[in-house]
């Protein structure tokens, strides 16, 4: 029981819990004191601050674990360079690494200062603490000191309004960066690595009960390095959901700037409010206010951003001041859907000026040089393997592989690869288009506010080429680029207006998954059932399978043969190959004996039943080679727990063979919000099970259900053919959007799976007559 | 999946851009490899040999007076058994046992040549600890091919031999030799235990000399300690040596080390009097908690259960922070503290409220070991306060959230506690565990409508059970709690919705907890012509998740006695008969056991089963016989009724 207790409850808890860190030393008196010194020259959690004086929340109700006050998340942002002291520093790490560069380390390191942003962002937090779960999770505060002027302070509010302050004597410095929770890192904070290897402390909160509420606010001054001296930047767009994962009374938003280059640009969405724009003590002020937010909802099927209150915005350096956005002429502009032949105009524009924006943002992020060179360096690979000689839709394939074999290990922008498949495409002088669109998940084109929103494709002789990433083929269009209304022009420049259209929307017969599953019961003990199951998938829904499917098998060995590459260590020495060889073998070895592992747990999930023990696993078809673009798999193993016996019959959940089906609970079957299946597909199950001498297989009728509406179809039939009963089900989801009107008729088609994958049939004791 | 594939391209960049370590695998190596490969067929590396020497001296201690040190000289000589094994070796350390000297060495052309670069320097401090002084430096290389050896070299010094408690052979890869030496000097009188030792090929060899006697244990082909699932902890089972300092000379004159029990407890009160308690902050908590109170049971269940409520679980380790607890004070402050801060809280405002409260030590069910037969700081590992009330003992532990009055955590159970009395100590005994006081009654009276099942469920929860329950439930977030409870309500079955339930009050530590609902069961009836085929055992018991693999090596411990009861009861349609009905059932492991019955009365199917653990470890030697015990229950469990409609 206790096992079934725990089991319900780390389901309800999935991701609520914060992981824990492992200390180490405590913070020493130099530490606190350059706290107590940042602290002093710029103090936090200024009673002055009027956004603060909420101190009660008027929701009612016991189902509240706490409440945000208010929250308050601030940018400074300041183009100068460091102080002395850190470049001193900096020089120090420059000497570190200065024999295995060269010396050039040194150079770089000090020729940055004159280079870097100066970010200075604060967060204020004031949460009321309703219940056991809201004080285990306040009970570790986390708070960065590393770079000069970072700053925490924290304090208890008790319920009879007495504060306490959060002395940091007992602060513990935390081993591993990577365990402090994400409330506690900034936003403009580099990720972590080898190179950013902050240093952060945890701070046990005293006297903490519930009814308190817990405030605190952290400093943290962030850098952002470019190479140049930029004359126009984009920091990354910020996203934000108006509903948290708490209650909100008041959320605010400020970004300020002393610069007057400084701009922040932004959309707002579903009534979410807008920046208002000031003047305060010097600095031009951005500040958003919303307040009174309901906790955010987990409902199916929804694209948070496009369907929830959110406001999205994107903080811009121009030392040009004639504010030249890229697509719309001022922020009041921004506000409106941008025309999308406005857009277009200006996507033709932002393309063919790839030389002056590369640096702007980080439009070819993945690129370990320039786009030019990377298009240089992949021509001379394939002009040496006399690719370039071949028919033209060959070459784009290879061009299209050649790329691949980059992007299976590097994320690339869509930019980024547009840019360096369609120069490829130059290099051999073929026409083709540019066509541009946005990510469906974020919003449709006409609501496009930054330039990172845009998803860029190439059509190449009518046929689209997408960003790669790991398994993508030639023609493949991801999930997110499906049937999005798009604009295109040619690459040749010239007086051709760009065009509207709309992306392909893929339908149910390229978007197929098939299940084929063989059936037999182990008669020795009636309890368990063999499987062996061959999944096939295309279109869309390889996507979905694809990940899960190669992870921890050996498919990069053929990579090189999609773009007539001579290996897998083309390019090493050979010593370098032999040593790479060894490892490799020694890895599959290791693949070899997880995958098994990893597909039996797999399988135990997707069944809710026990695999007993777990056969093979084979990949027929790795799906990512452009003659076979399906990716087909085998695995065989055992499964215990789909049997039940009454006296001499015998009772099977053989449906459940079709695996895991979605479930709509009675709360989520009223919905105002349109829902989002991400395309249509067919999902095809054949199941054929021999049924044992001496019995009589029943309840077929309980098995057979068809059911058709506008949104899908579930279709099941069950017939016995030379003793072996075959069970065909088929499920369309025919369409990607559904309206909220609509969505009884999604509920009805899940329902009909589900009910189907919790049926079961009876083999009844043949008797002698 | 990119993440996978960027390791596996920066596992082959770092072959070919970083210095790799020299080393060559030699004949010898090849032997050992093949030595270790018997023992651990799939292990990627093995240790050929190990040998800890440890040797004793004295010096002044905490108190003054002169203590016994200790050094222990190691070498661990290491082989890889595959290619590409990446070898390690963690040597721990903290304030009490300090790592003096390491070395690591990797064979390269017919030698063992010291390796220049530093160890990785890791915490080892466990997520449930806010901080200690528990680190470790670690060492490892990859050796290229099967038979390249390695060697690890270090020297401790244990500032205390109070600290040296424990030695284990085996560890997380095979071995083919394990020696320990302790060269005893005609001053000290060590007593060394020998535990688990049946069943092993450990050799011993006294030498004596002049003043000082060496005892050597041996152990041969140990193969590697794997983690497994609800394994019994390794000091049940393992075999390894518990040291003992008895007594020592120094100067002529003789000292106790632990000699007796007393001796342990006056250490353990050392520490614990080193607490500057300033109780008088306590004493307007104490009354408002007393007022209104009438008995004495009323007034120590508020005292216990506002510590219970009101302290969390914070940890300071390092140095003596382990040992000495946290002050009232400074517990009551922070509203935090570890087992000692609040062992010690209760304590003093029990006392305060005029009652009879000791602070006491205690190990937890982890620690087989007993007061009355080891005496060493490895027996306990937790403090709790003792109450004597009317004649009753009461053990009441903090940390033990929920935990009613009288009624004791399993993982204490059975144990013996030491109880502060000032100078002396008394040894109590916490009752054992039965499995009555860990009681789960599920009752289920449900109707058969068409293809539906309606009914009445109701789940009481008493004892370990019920405290488990508290303490999942108190830390769901708020808006999370009322799915938990109805998941409850439909024993987990996914098939199942619950409405108008209704709880007892979760307040109230001293009572049973219910909780109850209507549910209301689709996707449960199979019908085929006038035949109706369910199942009416939803809750088939998770004692089967205890099956263990082909492989297991380690026993299984359940961690928990427990009563199990359940009555469902199924009202069939008029007219309706039952076709099929399951045999009584019966089946037993040693004193772990299950009976289950179907019966016909009246318009109802009756199903009542019970589910009883009382050996909640099983032995691997059991394993055939437990596993014919789960096998049946799953049968059993496999069974569906049929109903003639």
């Amino acid at each position: 029981m206790n096992r079934i207790i725990a089991t319900i409850a780390i389901l309800i808890l999935a991701g609520a819990a914060c992981p824990g860190a492992f200390s180490q030393d405590r913070i020493t008196a130099k530490e606190i004191e350059i706290n107590n010194k940042n602290l002093k020259s710029d103090s936090l959690l200024l009673e002055s601050d009027a956004d603060f004086k909420v101190n009660t929340d008027s929701r009612k109700g016991e189902d509240i674990s706490a409440v945000i006050l208010c929250q308050k998340t601030t940018f400074d942002f300041d183009k100068k360079g460091l102080s002395v002291g850190k470049r001193i520093g900096r020089n120090l790490v420059g000497l570190l690494w200065a024999l295995p560069t060269a010396g050039l380390s040194i150079y770089a390191a000090n020729d940055r200062n004159d280079t870097r942003m100066l970010v200075e962002e604060t967060e204020r937090k004031k949460i009321l603490l309703k219940d056991k779960s809201a004080i285990e999770n306040y009970s570790l505060l986390y708070f960065r000191q590393t770079t000069d002027g970072d700053a925490f302070m924290a304090r208890v509010i008790k319920k009879d309004g007495s504060e306490q302050s959060v002395d940091l004597e007992d602060a513990v410095r935390v081993e591993d960066a990577h365990t402090v929770p994400s409330a506690f890192r900034s936003y403009t904070e580099p990720k972590l690595s080898s190179i950013y290897r902050p240093t952060y402390f945890k701070i046990a909160v005293p006297d903490l009960e519930e009814g308190d509420i817990i405030e605190y606010e952290y400093r943290h001054f962030n850098t952002k390095s470019y190479t140049n001296n930029p004359q126009y930047k984009e920091f990354d767009p910020v996203y934000y959901l108006c509903n948290r994962e708490l209650p909100v009374v008041r959320q605010i938003i400020e970004v300020a700037t002393e610069d007057d280059n400084y701009f922040v640009t932004y959309k707002n969405e579903k009534g979410a409010p807008a920046f208002t724009e000031s003047n305060a003590s010097g600095k031009k002020v951005y500040r958003w206010t919303d307040d009174n937010r309901d906790k955010l909802k987990e409902i199916p099927y929804v694209d948070n951003l496009r369907e929830y209150p959110s406001i999205k915005f994107q903080v811009v350096y121009a030392r040009n001041r004639s504010h030249d956005l890229i697509w719309f002429k001022s922020s009041g502009d921004m506000q409106q859907d941008i025309a999308v032949q406005d857009l277009a105009v200006k996507a033709r524009a932002f393309w063919f000026q790839s030389g002056k924006v590369q640096n702007t943002g980080d439009y070819a992020a993945g690129l370990s040089e320039g786009i030019g060179a990377t298009v240089d360096n992949i021509y001379k690979a394939m002009k040496k393997r006399h690719s370039t000689d071949e028919p033209d839709e060959v070459y784009a394939q290879k061009a299209y592989y050649s790329i691949r074999s980059y992007t299976l290990y590097d994320n690339w922008s869509d930019y980024a690869f547009a840019k360096v498949f369609s120069g490829l495409l130059i290099k051999k002088h073929l026409d083709h288009d540019i066509m541009v669109t946005s990510y469906n998940s974020i919003c449709d084109l006409e609501k496009v506010a930054f330039a990172q929103e845009l998803s860029w494709v190439v059509r190449y002789k009518g046929k689209y080429y997408a960003n790669p990433e790991e398994h993508g083929n030639p023609e493949d269009l991801p999930a997110y680029l499906n049937g999005n209304a798009s604009v295109s022009f040619p690459v040749r420049v010239d007086k051709e207006e760009p065009k509207t259209e709309v992306i392909p929307l893929s339908d149910t017969s390229e978007n197929m998954l098939y299940t084929k599953v063989s059936a037999s019961l182990d008669m020795d003990g009636l309890a368990n059932i063999t499987v062996d199951k061959t999944v096939q998938a295309k279109g869309l829904t390889k996507d979905q399978v694809a990940d899960d499917a190669l992870a921890l098998t050996p498919f990069m060995e053929t990579d090189f043969r999609n773009y007539d590459g001579t290996g897998m260590w083309e390019g090493m020495t050979a010593q370098q190959s032999d040593k790479a060889m060894n490892d490799f073998q020694q890895q599959k070895k290791d693949w070899k004996e997880d995958k098994p592992k990893m597909m039996k747990a797999e399988a135990e999930n997707e069944y809710s039943a026990s695999v007993e023990k777990y056969i093979d696993f084979k990949i027929v078809d790795d799906g990512r080679s452009f003659k076979k673009r399906s990716l087909k798999y085998n695995e065989s193993f055992v499964l215990g727990g789909l049997t039940a016996t009454a006296g001499d019959d015998i009772i099977l959940s053989l449906p459940a063979l079709i695996g895991r089906q979605p479930k709509i609970t009675k709360e989520q079957r009223s919905r105002t919000l349109p829902a989002d299946v991400r395309f249509p597909r067919t999902i095809l199950y054949t199941i054929a099970f021999p049924v044992p001498e001496g019995y009589t297989v029943k309840g077929l009728s309980n098995i057979t259900k068809r059911l058709d509406n506008e949104c899908g179809s579930f279709t099941s039939t069950a017939i016995l053919k030379d003793n072996v009963l075959e069970i065909d089900v088929r499920k369309l989801y025919k369409v990607k959007n559904i309206t909220a009107a609509q969505w009884p008729e999604l509920c009805a088609i899940q329902d009909a799976g589900y009910a189907f994958s919790q049926a079961k049939v009876v083999l009844q004791k043949n008797t002698s007559k | 999946m990119k993440k996978l594939l960027m390791g596996m391209a920066m596992m082959t960049l770092a072959q070919y851009s970083a210095s790799a370590q020299l080393q060559t695998s030699d004949p010898e190596g090849i032997v050992q490899a093949s030595f270790l490969k018997k023992i651990s067929k799939k292990a990627k590396y093995g240790a050929y040999s190990i040998e800890r020497k440890i040797h004793f001296g004295t010096d002044r201690g905490i108190m003054g007076t002169p203590v016994v040190t200790a050094t222990e000289e190691g070498k661990v000589e290491m082989t890889a058994i595959q290619n590409k094994a990446f070898m390690g070796y963690l040597l721990p350390y903290d304030q009490f046992v300090k790592l003096k000297d390491y070395d690591f060495q990797i064979f390269y052309n017919r030698a063992f040549k010291s390796q220049r670069y530093k160890p990785v320097r890791v915490s080892l401090t466990d997520d449930d600890t806010y901080l200690d002084d528990s680190y470790g430096e670690f060492y490892g290389f990859t050796a290229g091919e099967s038979g390249q050896r390695c060697r690890f070299t270090y020297d401790y010094e244990y500032s205390d031999a109070k600290y040296l408690t424990r030695f284990f052979f085996h560890q997380g890869y095979p071995v083919k030799q394990n020696s320990i030496s302790f060269t005893v000097p005609s001053w000290l009188q060590l007593d060394i235990q020998e535990e688990n030792f049946d069943g092993y090929k450990i050799k011993k060899d006294v030498k004596k000399e002049k003043n000082q006697t060496t005892y050597t244990y041996t152990a041969q082909d140990l193969p590697a300690i794997k983690e497994e699932p609800a394994s019994l902890a390794r000091p049940y089972f393992l075999p390894h040596l518990v040291i003992t300092v008895r007594s020592y000379t120094v100067n002529q004159k003789s000292y106790n080390g632990f000699k007796t029990l007393a001796d342990l407890y006056a250490w353990d009160d050392f520490l614990y009097k080193k607490c500057a308690n300033n109780p008088k902050v306590l004493q307007n908590q104490v009354n408002a908690l007393l007022q209104g109170k009438v008995t004495d049971e009323e007034k120590v269940k508020a005292i216990y259960y506002w510590v219970q409520d009101n302290i969390r679980y914070i940890a300071f380790e390092e140095g003596y922070a382990g040992f000495v607890p946290m002050t009232v004070q400074d517990v009551y402050k922070n509203k935090y503290g570890d087992c000692k801060g609040m062992a010690n809280l209760m304590t003093e405002m029990l006392k305060l409220a005029g009652f009879d409260a000791h602070f006491s030590w205690i190990g937890t069910h982890d620690i087989p070991y007993d007061y009355n037969k080891v005496q060493s700081m490895c027996v306990a590992n937790h403090a709790i306060c003792v109450l004597y009330l009317k004649g009753t003992t009461y053990f009441l532990d903090g940390t033990e959230k929920y935990a009613p009055m009288g009624i004791n955590a399993y993982r204490i159970q059975g144990k013996t506690v030491l109880v502060e009395h000032g100078e002396s100590y008394k040894l109590e005994t916490v009752p054992a565990a039965r499995m009555e006081d860990n009681l789960i009654l599920t009752k289920a009276a449900l109707q058969m409508n068409g293809d539906t099942i309606n009914g009445h469920v109701s789940l009481t929860f008493n004892g370990e059970s019920k405290n488990f329950f508290h303490y999942i439930y108190h830390n769901i977030p708020s808006d999370k709690k009322k799915d938990f409870i109805n998941q409850l309500v439909t024993l987990g079955n996914p098939n199942a919705e619950a409405s108008n339930v209704q709880t007892s009050d979760f307040k109230d530590r001293d009572i049973p907890l219910v909780i109850q609902g209507d549910i209301a069961v689709e996707n449960q009836i199979t019908l085929v012509d006038k035949t109706c085929y369910t199942g009416i055992d939803f809750f088939p018991g998770s004692i089967t998740q205890f099956i263990p693999g082909e492989d297991r090596q380690t026993p299984i411990d359940m961690n928990g006695v427990l009563l199990s009861r359940d009555e469902i009861s199924l009202q069939l349609p008029n007219g309706a008969s039952p076709r099929f009905l399951p045999k009584a059932f019966e089946a037993s492991f040693k004193e772990d056991s299950m009976q289950a019955s179907y019966k016909w009365q009246g318009h109802t199917i009756l199903l009542t089963k019970s589910l009883q653990i009382s050996t909640p470890v099983i032995n691997t030697g059991d394993f055939t016989a437990w596993k014919l015990f789960l096998d049946s229950i799953k049968t059993f469990n496999r069974n569906n009724i049929s109903v003639n409609l």
